[in-house]
C-alpha cells in the first residue's frame, strides 16, 4: 500500500526539482508536482512500503497506509527520526498503541 | 571520543551566594567520580585572579583537555574564563547561579539535584566540544559606493577620509542625484549648489576617491573583504578636453547633449545617443578640441572592494494613476518635484499673484499605492508655501493635509508658514477639475470647520511621496540583499539601521527608508564609519561557521532555501557551504536540515544529542515531570538570567540550553529528546519581528508545529513541545509560563515513552 502524501504539509522541499523523498525512494516512485510544488507517488502499486520517505520527510507529510497482511483500517505505524535514535509508535486496528525506541546509527 | 578525554571542573560558591542554597561540597564530591574527571576545585571566587591562576597551572600540572566551570551566566565574566591556558572553545560554563540557586532558594534540596543534573549535561556538551583557531582572511581597503547622490557622495568623502580607497559609481551622467533638482533644501533654506558643491570639491581633491559615472553594476561575487565587481560604463562621448566652449548644444538638432550646469560634477557635457538623429556628426565636426568620438565603446571594469555601501536612493511617485486627481490630464497640476523646477527655472510663472493649492500625501499612506508616509512631504510643501509667500505675499496658499508632521525643528517652520498666512485645511479634496483654461476648481470637505468649501486655484501642487528606486530593486538579485514589502532596503530598524542583511554591505540614504537631507548624510556617515571595520588588510575570524556533514548531505538545498543572510554556496563537489564572512552563525540551517547534517562550530548536534542522552530525567524524582528549554541566545536567555537577578522564583522541573536563535534547534533534536522520555520541550525564541535573525523564530514555529502534529498522530500529547516568543525584559511572564507548564505536566503525567 503506498504513502500518502498530506498536501498541506508537504512543502515540496522548498519547490527544488528533486524532494528528499524522490531523493530516497529505492523504487524511483516519488516525485513533485511541479504544478503544485507538492510530492507524490506516482505508481502506488509500485511502493514495497520501506516507509523510508516517511521517516525522511522533514515536515512529517507523508503517511503509510498499512498492507492488509499487516494490519486493516485503523491500523498506523508511525516513524519519529531522532539524531542518533528512531520512535516507533504501532496502533492495532482496536487501537491499541504500542512504541519502540531504538538506537540508530545516525550519531554525529 | 570516549572517557580518556582529561577534564576539569572547577565550582564557584560565589562568596555564599551559591553554596547557601546548593550543596557544592556534595556535588564537587560526586562529580570527582565521574568518568574522565581529573581534579575538581571549589572556590569562593573562581573569577579572581588567584583562581583563574590556580586553573592554569591546573591546565599544566594535569593536562587538562576540557574544562568546565559552574558558575553565574555566561554572560558575565567571559573575559576572565577565555584565558585559561586553553582554547576557549574547550571551556564550558554551567550557569548554576542565575538558572538555578538564585531561583530555587526556597528549595535547596532540588536546587542541588537540577545543578548535579546541569553539571552532567554541560559535562557532555564540553566533552563533545572542539577547539577552533583564528583565522586570517585577507580584505582590501577600498570600498564601493553605489549611487551619486547625497548620501553616496558623503558616504566615499567620510570614507575617502580615513585614507581608503572608494569608487563611487553612478548610474546618470552627473553626480548629485534628486538633490541637484532642487531649488532649496529644508531647514536652513540653502540652495542645493551650495552643499553639493562643496562636496563635489572635497571629492575632487582627494586623490583616494574615484567617481565612474554612466555606470552600472553587471555582477558582484566573492565574499565581506574581498568582492569583486564588474561595472558596465556606458560612453560619455565627450572627454576632458572638452573647454565647455558650448558648440556642440548649438549645433545639435535633437537637443541630445546633456550640458553640465554651473557646478556639475564632472564639469563635461555627456551625448544621449538615444536622442542622435542617423548619421549625424555635427558635435563632432564643430567640436574646436576634438573632445568628442561619437565611436566611443561601452567599457567594463573590475573593481576590488572590501565593503560595499548602497545608496541607490528613490524616486518620486507617480500620481498618474490616481485619477481622479487628474495628473497628466489638467493643465496646472504638477507634482511637488516639478514645483521644484518651476520655483528654480520659472520664475516669471510668480510675477501676478496666484492661488496655489497642495494636496498633501497624495498616494502616500493609502494602501493601494504607498502604504507608508514618506517623511518629507510635509516639509516639502511648507517650504515651497513659504517661497510662494515670500516671492510675493500676495499669493494665496492653501495646504489640503491628514495630517501635518513638523518633527522637532521643523514645527518653527511650520510655525512660520502659519504666520506668513499660509492656510492649512485638513481635509482631502477629492476630484480635481478644469473649470476654466489653467483653473483648477475642486471642493473639499474641511474636517475641522466641519463645512464645504469650494475653491478654484491658479495651480495644484501634488505631495508625492518616495518610493524605492528601480536601482534598488535591480541590485536585489545581484547582491542578495532582502527589501522589506516596501521594496525599501531591510535592516533591524533599532539597532543596526544602516546594515542589510549582507555582511559587510550597507545601506545609506533613501534606499532604505524616505528620509531628507539632513538624515541621508547622517545615515551615510553611519555606513561609512561601518566600512572601516572591514579595511583592516586582514580580518581576523573564527570558523565557527556551520559546516555540513558530506557524508550525510543530500542537497536537497533547504539550508540554502532558509538561510536569512545568503550565506550558502556550492562547493567544488556540489555539497552546500556555507561562507564564513557572509554568515552571522544563527544556525538556521543547523534547525533546518532535515537529515540533522549541519553543525555549528560552538554547538554541533553531536554535542546537543549527547548532552540529551546525559539528562537525567527523573533528576527530581520519578514523579516529577521536567522540562528541557532550548533558550534562544540574544532574547530568552537573558530573560531566564534576569528572573535569577531579580530573584524570581520558578520550579526546579525547568532545565535550560542556550543555542544561538530558536531557529537552530533541529526537530530530529526534539523528536530525540521527546523519544528520551523528557516530559515537555520549551523553544524559547524572540517574538516575530524582533527575531535578530529574520525568520529564525517563525521558523522554529512552524517546525515545532509539526512536530506537534506528528505526536497527536502518535496518540501523545502536543502540548508537549511548546513554542514561546520571550522578549528580554520578559522575565516575569517565562516564569509564569514554566508554573504553568509544570502544573499542566503534572496532569497529563509522565511521558510514556520514559522508560
Amino acid at each position: 500500500m503506498p504513502p500518502y502524501v498530506v498536501k498541506d504539509k508537504c512543502d515540496g522541499c522548498k519547490g527544488k526539482e528533486e524532494p528528499l523523498c524522490e531523493q530516497i525512494c529505492i523504487g524511483d516512485l516519488m516525485t513533485l508536482d511541479t504544478e503544485t510544488g507538492k510530492a507524490y507517488c506516482r505508481s502506488l502499486r509500485d511502493c514495497w512500503d520501506c516507509m523510508s520517505c516517511t521517516k525522511l520527510c522533514p515536515k512529517g507529510a507523508i503517511e503509510q497506509r498499512i498492507p492488509y497482511q499487516l494490519g486493516y483500517h485503523g491500523a498506523k505505524l508511525i516513524p519519529m527520526m531522532g539524531t542518533d535514535s528512531i520512535t516507533w509508535t504501532c496502533v492495532d486496528i482496536n487501537g491499541k498503541v504500542e512504541r519502540f525506541t531504538y538506537r540508530t546509527r545516525n550519531k554525529k | 571520543m570516549g572517557n580518556d578525554i582529561k577534564t576539569g571542573i572547577y565550582l564557584c560558591t560565589c562568596n555564599g551566594e551559591i553554596d547557601k542554597v546548593i550543596d557544592v561540597d556534595s556535588l564537587a564530591k560526586e562529580a570527582s567520580e565521574w568518568p574522565g574527571i581529573i581534579t575538581v576545585h571549589k572556590d569562593a571566587f573562581l573569577c579572581s585572579d588567584d583562581a583563574i591562576r590556580k586553573v592554569r597551572e591546573d591546565v599544566k600540572e594535569f593536562g587538562l583537555d576540557r574544562i568546565l566551570i559552574a558558575a553565574c551566566s555566561p554572560f558575565f565574566k567571559a573575559e576572565e574564563f577565555s584565558g585559561l591556558g586553553i582554547n576557549k572553545y574547550l571551556v564550558e560554563r554551567v550557569n548554576i547561579r542565575e538558572q538555578c540557586s538564585r531561583v530555587h532558594s526556597n528549595d535547596p534540596e532540588n536546587a542541588t539535584k537540577k545543578a548535579k543534573a546541569m553539571l552532567r549535561v554541560f559535562l557532555e556538551k564540553v566533552k563533545y566540544s572542539h577547539p577552533l583557531q583564528l583565522l586570517q582572511l585577507p580584505s582590501l581597503r577600498s570600498a564601493l559606493v553605489i549611487g551619486g547622490g547625497v548620501a553616496g557622495i558623503n558616504a566615499s568623502i567620510d570614507i575617502a577620509g580615513t585614507d581608503n580607497e572608494v569608487f563611487l559609481i553612478e548610474k546618470n551622467p552627473f553626480l548629485g542625484g534628486r538633490v541637484a533638482g532642487f531649488h532649496k533644501y529644508f531647514p536652513r533654506m540653502c540652495p542645493p549648489s551650495c552643499g553639493l558643491e562643496l562636496m563635489f570639491s572635497k571629492i575632487k581633491s582627494n586623490p583616494n576617491v574615484h567617481v565612474l559615472t554612466s555606470s552600472e553594476i553587471d555582477t558582484i561575487s566573492g565574499s565581506p573583504g574581498n568582492f569583486e565587481v564588474l561595472i558596465r560604463t556606458s560612453p560619455r562621448y565627450v572627454n576632458e578636453v572638452c573647454v565647455l566652449c558650448g558648440k556642440c548644444l548649438e549645433v545639435c538638432p535633437q537637443n541630445a547633449v546633456v550640458y553640465p550646469e554651473g557646478f556639475s560634477y564632472p564639469g563635461i557635457p555627456a551625448i544621449n545617443r538615444e536622442l542622435c538623429a542617423v548619421d549625424c556628426n555635427k558635435c563632432a565636426e564643430i567640436c574646436p578640441v576634438d573632445a568628442i568620438d561619437l565611436d566611443e565603446d561601452v567599457k567594463v571594469n573590475n573593481i576590488k572592494a572590501g565593503a560595499i555601501v548602497l545608496a541607490t536612493g528613490w524616486e518620486p511617485f507617480d500620481p498618474a494613476p490616481i485619477t481622479e486627481l487628474g495628473y497628466g490630464r489638467l493643465e496646472n497640476v504638477v507634482t511637488n518635484m516639478e514645483f521644484e523646477r518651476i520655483a528654480k527655472k520659472q520664475k516669471t510663472f510668480f510675477d501676478k499673484p496666484k492661488r496655489v493649492a497642495f494636496i498633501q500625501c497624495v498616494g502616500s499612506r493609502d494602501e493601494r499605492y504607498l502604504s507608508y508616509c514618506s517623511d518629507v512631504c510635509c516639509m516639502v510643501s511648507i517650504k515651497q508655501a513659504l517661497f510662494l509667500k515670500e516671492t510675493n505675499p500676495d499669493n494665496e496658499v492653501y495646504i489640503f493635509y491628514n495630517d501635518i508632521r513638523t518633527p522637532g525643528e521643523y514645527e518653527e517652520l511650520y510655525q512660520k508658514a502659519r504666520k506668513a498666512g499660509v492656510i492649512f485645511i485638513k481635509g482631502i479634496p477629492s476630484e480635481l477639475k478644469q473649470s476654466e483654461p489653467g483653473k483648477i476648481s475642486f471642493s473639499v470637505f474641511d474636517t475641522v470647520a466641519g463645512e464645504r468649501l469650494d475653491i478654484t486655484t491658479d495651480m495644484v501642487v501634488l505631495a508625492t511621496g518616495m518610493k524605492p528606486s528601480q536601482g534598488t530593486i535591480d541590485l536585489k538579485d545581484k547582491i542578495g540583499i532582502a527589501l522589506n514589502k516596501n521594496n525599501f532596503i531591510e535592516s533591524h530598524i533599532q539597532c543596526y539601521p544602516q546594515d542589510t542583511q549582507r555582511n559587510a554591505v550597507f545601506s545609506a540614504g533613501c534606499c532604505r527608508a524616505p528620509m531628507d537631507v539632513s538624515r541621508s548624510i547622517e545615515s551615510a556617515g553611519t555606513a561609512a564609519i561601518k566600512t572601516l571595520r572591514f579595511f583592516n588588510n586582514c580580518i581576523e575570524i573564527t570558523p565557527d561557521n556551520p559546516i555540513v556533514n558530506t557524508l550525510k548531505c543530500d542537497v536537497c538545498k533547504r539550508c540554502i532555501e532558509e538561510c536569512p543572510f545568503k550565506a550558502y554556496f556550492f562547493d567544488e563537489k556540489g555539497f552546500p557551504k556555507s561562507d564564513i564572512m557572509k554568515c552571522r552563525r544563527c544556525g538556521v540551517c543547523m534547525g533546518g536540515c532535515p537529515l540533522a547534517a549541519i553543525s555549528l562550530g560552538e554547538l554541533s548536534i553531536e554535542q546537543l544529542s549527547e548532552m540529551i542522552d546525559a539528562f537525567d530525567r527523573a533528576y527530581l524524582g520519578e514523579d516529577e515531570p521536567v522540562i528541557l528549554g532550548f533558550l534562544c541566545k540574544n532574547d530568552a536567555y537573558r530573560a531566564v538570567d534576569d528572573a535569577g537577578l531579580k530573584g524570581i522564583k520558578y520550579p526546579p522541573n525547568f532545565l535550560g540550553i542556550m543555542v544561538p536563535c530558536a531557529g537552530a534547534v533541529n526537530g530530529a533534536i526534539i523528536a530525540k529528546t521527546i523519544s528520551a522520555g523528557v516530559d515537555g520541550i520549551i523553544v524559547a525564541g524572540c517574538p516575530d519581528n524582533q527575531c535578530h535573525y529574520v525568520q529564525g523564530s517563525r521558523l522554529a514555529k512552524a517546525r515545532l508545529t509539526d512536530i506537534s502534529n506528528k505526536l497527536r498522530e502518535m496518540y501523545l500529547e502536543p502540548e508537549r513541545v511548546r513554542f514561546i516568543s520571550i522578549s528580554r525584559d520578559e522575565s516575569e511572564r517565562f516564569t509564569e509560563i514554566v508554573k504553568e507548564y509544570v502544573e499542566e505536566l503534572k496532569k497529563m503525567g509522565r511521558n510514556p515513552l520514559r522508560i
